[in-house]
């Protein structure tokens, strides 16, 4: 049998990728557990499935395709529970809806910002790629800091390092992101 | 040492750093201001790295915590020892 031609190694799965997947499962399934369960049934899928895996895509491109087909899967479940495919929610009674009320004829501040959340979206992936790029131990002390925003002593007590090693790691991991990050995302 | 109000670039990118997590004294911020009236270099990094923290806030990115992870790697080992 012909060996393997993309190894691939699932120990760095988590560091590398599960950030990522969560990030994507959480902008769509808005429900961070849910994301957290279908990040790790990706995961387990993925080895499993890792003999189909043919190289034409990255690994990572790879993962999302799984995780897409999970995100479909728990919306069918959620809808197939509810027995229906949408379910609206109406808070007012029926005499509240009587008359003109003047909050109607106002826009709808999210619609607004259906464009905005569009653009966030996609600068968090753009985000999440650029922290791929970086060492493993860097991008973990680097999302410590600024994403789960945690305590600079907090961070060298877990890591065994000292202050002004955690700012060095930190202002490489700056640098290299605004590098990485197309120049687009720095105009105003 | 620290109470310079003259300081060299590496000095001034490492406060600009700090600031950006609110961590830079007063005097901290005021020292690297004054170097970056004069050093354009410092001022654009100060600027690009201001834009860069507005990113990461607007991008409300998420990340899993070491136990979430460790939780994950546990499950995979577990998985790939039985398949």
């Amino acid at each position: 049998m012909e060996p393997l031609k993309h190894k691939i190694d699932t120990t760095q799965w988590v560091d590398r990728y599960a950030d990522y997947l969560f990030n994507y499962a959480i902008t769509r399934v808005n429900d961070s557990y849910t994301a957290e369960e279908l990040v790790q049934e990706t995961f387990v899928s993925g080895l499993k499935a890792m003999k189909n895996f043919k190289g034409e895509a990255t690994e990572r491109t790879w993962l999302i395709s799984i995780l897409k087909r999970k995100i479909i899967d728990q919306y069918r479940k959620t809808n197939s529970k509810k027995g229906q495919a949408e379910v609206r929610m109406d808070f007012s009674s029926a005499s509240d809806q009587e008359g003109d009320w003047l909050e109607e004829k106002i826009e709808d501040r999210n619609s607004l910002n259906a464009e905005s959340n569009f653009e966030n979206k996609e600068l968090g992936l753009a985000i999440e790629i650029c922290l791929e790029q970086l060492p493993v131990k860097q991008a973990e002390i680097f999302k410590k800091k600024t994403i789960l925003e945690q305590e600079t002593e907090t961070i060298c007590k877990e890591h065994g390092i000292t202050a002004s090693n955690l700012w060095v790691i930190i202002h490489r991991a700056r640098v290299q992101l605004m590098q990485c990050l197309n120049d687009d995302w720095f105009k105003n | 040492m620290k109470n310079k109000l003259f300081i060299s670039c590496e000095e001034a990118a490492h406060r600009i750093d700090k600031a950006q997590y609110g961590e830079a004294s007063f005097f901290e911020k005021l020292s690297y201001k004054i170097h970056n009236v004069y050093c354009k270099l410092c001022h654009g990094y100060a600027v690009k790295n201001k834009k860069l923290t507005q990113l990461f806030k607007s991008a409300n990115l998420y990340s899993l915590t070491a136990q979430q992870k460790a939780k994950m790697k546990e499950q995979l080992a577990d998985t790939a020892s039985n398949s």
